[in-house]
Formats: C-alpha cells, sequence, structure tokens
C-alpha cells in the first residue's frame, strides 16, 4: 500500500468529505452526479442518506467505498486520501477496511452461506481455520447456523440479505456501506434487517452509511444526510465539516 | 475458500460449459498425439522394411556406374579391402553390418554366370530373405535402437556361420542353369566347389549368381587384398541423418550409394509428418485458443456481476486475472490429458491397422500435450481476463 499521503481530519473523523464532486460524461454533455459535498463521518456513527432517485445517493456511496473517485474535491479515510490512492490500494482499502450490503444481495451463487462469509475473510488474508469458526460465529449472530451449507438459491430473500449482513462484518471493518439494504424485502424481514444492522452498529462501534428510500429505515440513523440534484440539502449538525470542527 | 477453490468451485457450478470449452483443446490434442504415435510406427515399419531389404548403401570405386543398385559391383574395378577396417574404426553410428564383396562375371560349369565371393556370416546377417533351413549361425543385431519395443520377428534372421573355402552358394537361377542340387559340384576355372546350398528364389539378380568364400575368389581371381564393392546395412534413421555424408568423409576416394527410392521415400514421408504435424499443431493452437477464449469470454459475461462482487469485496485486478486464467490453466490440465488419452487410443487402433504393428501409449507425448494444452488456454484466455480485470466493482449489481 502507498505511503498515507496527508489529508486534513477532524478529530474522531473517520472521513471527511471536502467540496466532493462527481461529474458524468454524457452525450448530451456533462452531468453532476455529486457536487460541493461537505461532510463528515464520526467513528462508529449510524449514517442513513436519504434522497429522490438521480439524488446522488449511490454515487455518494460509490465514492466513499472508493468504488469511483470525485472530479473535484477531496476525500480522506482516516489520515488517508482516498481520491489519490491507486487501484490496487483502493481494493486493498475495501478488503481490509470497509464492508459492503447492497439491495441485490451480491453473494456468490456457487457458494454456500458460509463460503460466501468466508470468502470476505479469505480476501482479508484470515487463516482458514479462523475464518471458517468466524464465518459460523457470524452467522450464528443473524440466526442462520442451521442454514450455513444452503446456496443462495436455497435461502429466503431475508436470508440472502443477512448471509450478506454477516459477509459485510465478518472481517471488523471500521465501515459498512449499505445500498437500500432492505429495498427488495417485506416490511417484517426490512425490520428484522434493520434491527441487525442497528445491533451490529452498536455492538461493534462499526460506523454504518446506509442509502435508503424508507423513511422508517431513515428514522434508524443517529445521523441523518438528505441529498438532493447532487447537493446536500439538510445533514445533522454532527455531520457539517464547519461544525464538527468547531466542536 | 481460496482462490482455487473459488475456480474448483465456479468449474463444478457450470459443467456444461466447461466440457464444451474442453471439446476443441481435447480433439486438438488428440489429433496430434496420433498423429505422432502412428508417425513413430511408420518411421519403425520403414525401418523394419529397409532392413529386411538387407543392406542398403553400398561403397564402389570411384568412377563405377550405379544404373542398377544390385549388379553395379559386377566387373566393377576393385578397390581395398582394408577399407572396411576403416570403416568400423571410424565407429559411425548406424552401421550395423558390412559386407565386402568380390564379383565377376566367370564361367561356371561351362556357363557364364555372375560369381561373388563373400565373408558368409557378413554377407548373410544382411540378406534376412536367405534364411534357410540348415543354414547355422547366430542371430543378427537389430537395426533401430528403439526396435527392442517393436518386437518385430521378422529381424531375428540367422547369419551362416561358416562357408568353407572350398564350398558355395547357388542362386535358384544360377543352379537350375548348372542343374546342380544341394551336395553337388561346381567347376570354377579348374576348382571343384561343392554346393552347400540352393538358394531361395529371391526375384533379384542373386538368383543367378554362385556364391563362394571371398578368400577363394580372390585367390582364384588374383586379386589379393581387393574388393569391388563393400555393402553396408545402415539404418534407416541414421542414412536419413546424413550417415552417406560421414562415410563419405571417411572414405573420400569411393563412390557410396543407397537405394535411393527408399531412403527418399523415407524423407519425403518423415517431412511430410512433420509438416503435418506442424499444421495441426497451429490449427490446435488456433481452434483451441479460440475455443477456450470464447467460452472464457462467454463466462466473463455470463460473470460480469459475480466478478463485479468480487472487485467490490477488494479482489484485485490480479487476482482476477488469477482467476479465469487459473480456469484456463486447469481447463488446459484435463483438455491435454484427455486429449493425450483420446489420441493415443486412436492412435494405437490407427497404428495398427496401417502398420500391422503394436503401439504402445507414447508418455513423452503427455508432457507435450499438457503443455501445449495449457498454453493455448492461457493464450485464449488471456484477452477476456484482461477485460474481465477491468470490470468495475459495482458493474451490474443493479442498484439505485
Amino acid at each position: 500500500m502507498a505511503a498515507p499521503s496527508t489529508a486534513p481530519r477532524a478529530e474522531g473523523a473517520l472521513m471527511t468529505l471536502e467540496g466532493v464532486g462527481k461529474q458524468y460524461t454524457h452525450a448530451d454533455g456533462p452531468v453532476d452526479a455529486l457536487a460541493g459535498v461537505d461532510l463528515v463521518l464520526p467513528e462508529g456513527a449510524f449514517v442513513t442518506v436519504t434522497g429522490p432517485s438521480g439524488s446522488g445517493k449511490s454515487t455518494l456511496l460509490s465514492l466513499l467505498g472508493g468504488l469511483t473517485r470525485p472530479t473535484s474535491g477531496r476525500i480522506a479515510f482516516r489520515d488517508r486520501s482516498l481520491d489519490t490512492l491507486p487501484e490496487a490500494d483502493l481494493a486493498l482499502h475495501r478488503r481490509l477496511r470497509l464492508g459492503f450490503v447492497m439491495q441485490s444481495f451480491c453473494l456468490i451463487p456457487y457458494l454456500t452461506a458460509v463460503e460466501n462469509v468466508e470468502l470476505a475473510l479469505a480476501l482479508a488474508a484470515v487463516d482458514r481455520k479462523a475464518r471458517r469458526e468466524k464465518a459460523l460465529a457470524l452467522l450464528g449472530q443473524v440466526d442462520l447456523s442451521a442454514r450455513a451449507n444452503h446456496l443462495p438459491r436455497e435461502l429466503s430473500m431475508g436470508q440472502q440479505q443477512r448471509v450478506a449482513l454477516a459477509r459485510a462484518f465478518a472481517k471488523e471493518p471500521l465501515l459498512v456501506l449499505a445500498d437500500e439494504p432492505t429495498g427488495n424485502l417485506d416490511p417484517r424481514l426490512a425490520r428484522d434487517i434493520l434491527d441487525l444492522l442497528e445491533r451490529m452498529n452498536r455492538e461493534r462501534q462499526t460506523a454504518v452509511v446506509m442509502v435508503t428510500h424508507s423513511p422508517e429505515a431513515a428514522a434508524r440513523g443517529t445521523l441523518r444526510v438528505a441529498l438532493e440534484g447532487g447537493r446536500v440539502a439538510d445533514a445533522s449538525p454532527a455531520l457539517r465539516l464547519p461544525a464538527f470542527a468547531a466542536r | 475458500m481460496n482462490l482455487l477453490g473459488l475456480v474448483r468451485r465456479e468449474l463444478s457450478h457450470r459443467k456444461g460449459q466447461a466440457v464444451s470449452g474442453l471439446l476443441a483443446i481435447v480433439l486438438g490434442v488428440a489429433v496430434i498425439v496420433a498423429l505422432r504415435s502412428v508417425t513413430r510406427v511408420s518411421e519403425i515399419a520403414v525401418a523394419t522394411k529397409l532392413d529386411n531389404l538387407g543392406a542398403n548403401i553400398l561403397v564402389l570405386p570411384q568412377g563405377t556406374s550405379v544404373d542398377d543398385y544390385r549388379s553395379a559391383d559386377i566387373d566393377a574395378p576393385t578397390l581395398p579391402e582394408a577399407y572396411v577396417e576403416r570403416i568400423v574404426a571410424s565407429t559411425l553410428p548406424g552401421v550395423d553390418n558390412l559386407s565386402p564383396k568380390l564379383t565377376r562375371r566367370m564361367e561356371v560349369g561351362g556357363q557364364k554366370l555372375v560369381v561373388t565371393g563373400i565373408l558368409p556370416s557378413n554377407e548373410l546377417a544382411s540378406k534376412p530373405v536367405w534364411q534357410l533351413d540348415g543354414l547355422s549361425g547366430g542371430a543378427g543385431h537389430t537395426c533401430s535402437k528403439d526396435a527392442g519395443a517393436y518386437v518385430n520377428p521378422r529381424l531375428k534372421r540367422k547369419a551362416v556361420g561358416s562357408l568353407a573355402e572350398t564350398a558355395c552358394l547357388v542362386g535358384a537361377a544360377a543352379a537350375a542353369r548348372l542343374k546342380v542340387e544341394k551336395g553337388g559340384v561346381v567347376d570354377l576355372l579348374g576348382t571343384p566347389l561343392k554346393v552347400e546350398a540352393v538358394l531361395p528364389e529371391t526375384g533379384t539378380v542373386d538368383d543367378d549368381r554362385v556364391f563362394v568364400h571371398l578368400r577363394a575368389m580372390q585367390r582364384l581371381t588374383s586379386t589379393k587384398g581387393q574388393v569391388s564393392s563393400i555393402e553396408i546395412m545402415g539404418c534407416c534413421n541414421a542414412i536419413t541423418d546424413g550417415l552417406l555424408g560421414k562415410l563419405r568423409n571417411v572414405l573420400p576416394d569411393t563412390k557410396i550409394t543407397t537405394v535411393q527410392q527408399i531412403v527418399a521415400t523415407q524423407i519425403e514421408t518423415n517431412a511430410l509428418v512433420k509438416k503435418v504435424s506442424f499444421a495441426f499443431l497451429w490449427v490446435v493452437l488456433v481452434v483451441g485458443g479460440l475455443s477456450i477464449g470464447n467460452s472464457i469470454w462467454a463466462n466473463v459475461n455470463q460473470r460480469r456481476r459475480e466478478l463485479g462482487i468480487l472487485r467490490l469485496l477488494g479482489t484485485p485486478r490480479g487476482g482476477i486475472y488469477g482467476l479465469l486464467l487459473g480456469k484456463a490453466a486447469i481447463l488446459g490440465v484435463l483438455g491435454g490429458f484427455l486429449g493425450w488419452v483420446t489420441g493415443t487410443i486412436a492412435g494405437s487402433t490407427l497404428g495398427a491397422d496401417i502398420t500391422g504393428l503394436e503401439v504402445r501409449p507414447v508418455a513423452s507425448l503427455l508432457g507435450t500435450s499438457l503443455l501445449v494444452a495449457v498454453g493455448t488456454a492461457l493464450l485464449g484466455a488471456f484477452l477476456p481476463a484482461h477485460l474481465a480485470s477491468r470490470i468495475e466493482p459495482q458493474a451490474d449489481l443493479g442498484e439505485t
């Protein structure tokens, strides 16, 4: 991994975004998916991101996850500047420090539940015996011990999302990024998943950023951001960069 | 669950796709293996034929006409018998038997015949057709160094251990003209010679010849230490590898010739088979590579979402390369092995039909098969793997 570059960091901030923008090229001209975003993500926070379609929620999540680079501004993860990090180091960053929970679960179809969880641990270079034990323990925490050897297609959607949750938290990341994790689930299953996310965040002190359309899901966040037209329309004071810095 | 485990599970998950990707490479390798197996047998078969023909290289004095290989030595000028020793001393590989001869047209029993003086054990060892009941002697040696692996009873011939200087062998036609049989006596320049045997008909000039001991012939014709030709039984492969040139270096003042048609055929056959083998090698490389490449490309398209997930989880681009090239390598190993097995079976069957000789599996071709198959598979998979490594982490995840 490249030597950490100096990045401005507010005390207690896991991530800092300063004037971050993302512009896409389109046949009709450039499109600003995100513009002038200043945000601070505190360590261990549960942040929900809301906004209408096209407001830039998923783009923000992609930038936080190092899946894409900003076209303007700076993004720092603790002391490390993500926007200048080489591709291989970004992959390592995702491998070791981040967990992802997606709307469509994103499980490998030919791996069993426990193998899917193990995969994240294997990528994080956890040794074979420890990763099997850890994966089984995580599946126990999401109440799926009995389904550990089932393939995704043999599981219900709620169960698949619980496997995805177990996989996201397995390597004890610093940040879990969840993109509409309840979008494909009925209300009861959605509540179960949100309960689990909350519990994991609370017990493990892992920061969570969840993008959602659902007001009920958004209410679960201890801190909230509302996006509109690629800009921050509203944000909890603790997420605002000047306020955070002035604490 | 590591990279290899992931490849193994994916292969097992999409067996049909793996099998279709394998087919071209299996068939391609099988064709090469079958061809090489048959070629080996064919080479042995030609070598056997040449061997059965007997001597195939003729050393004559410089200036001798060689219009007819089998009668070139008749009335030829002489050359020193010491040349035989010179060839022996050169220890050239591929010289299996030397047969010095002195041949002259003479009157025998009132008939004009060709009389050839021979050193019996050397001469008869090179003429398997002379395997007569009652002729004593040891087994002749075989030609090819590989011949032990292709046991051919026709190569186990006998040589006459001795032919007395007062005896002779008479060709079938000559015996008829002289009206003699085994045990009879013929007169050669006033010297009576006992007929040791009447040789079976060969359809060659040998039928009209009378064979006597070389020493007797030299004495009768006052040509002590001289011979008119030296017949050499050269190994077929050694001939194609330039034995004639090497012999010419040893005996620069002689004319050295061979049974051109047979050697030429052998050379042409070898060259043709080599060309065909190379052509098939290219076919395998192109078709096999395209097939595996196409299969991996289809696999990449089918797995875009899965590869996106792996990238999302932090798999580096090198890991994606490893995943797809690892799969190609496994397919290559499987294809190479199955191709070798299929080709060996086909080659054995065809080889037996074509040559009548037993073809055994050629273990050394297994290594080549694996090398070609894995190399081809990796080449074919490289471009799809490269493109797959460019898949973005969030590709096709279908999110908001």
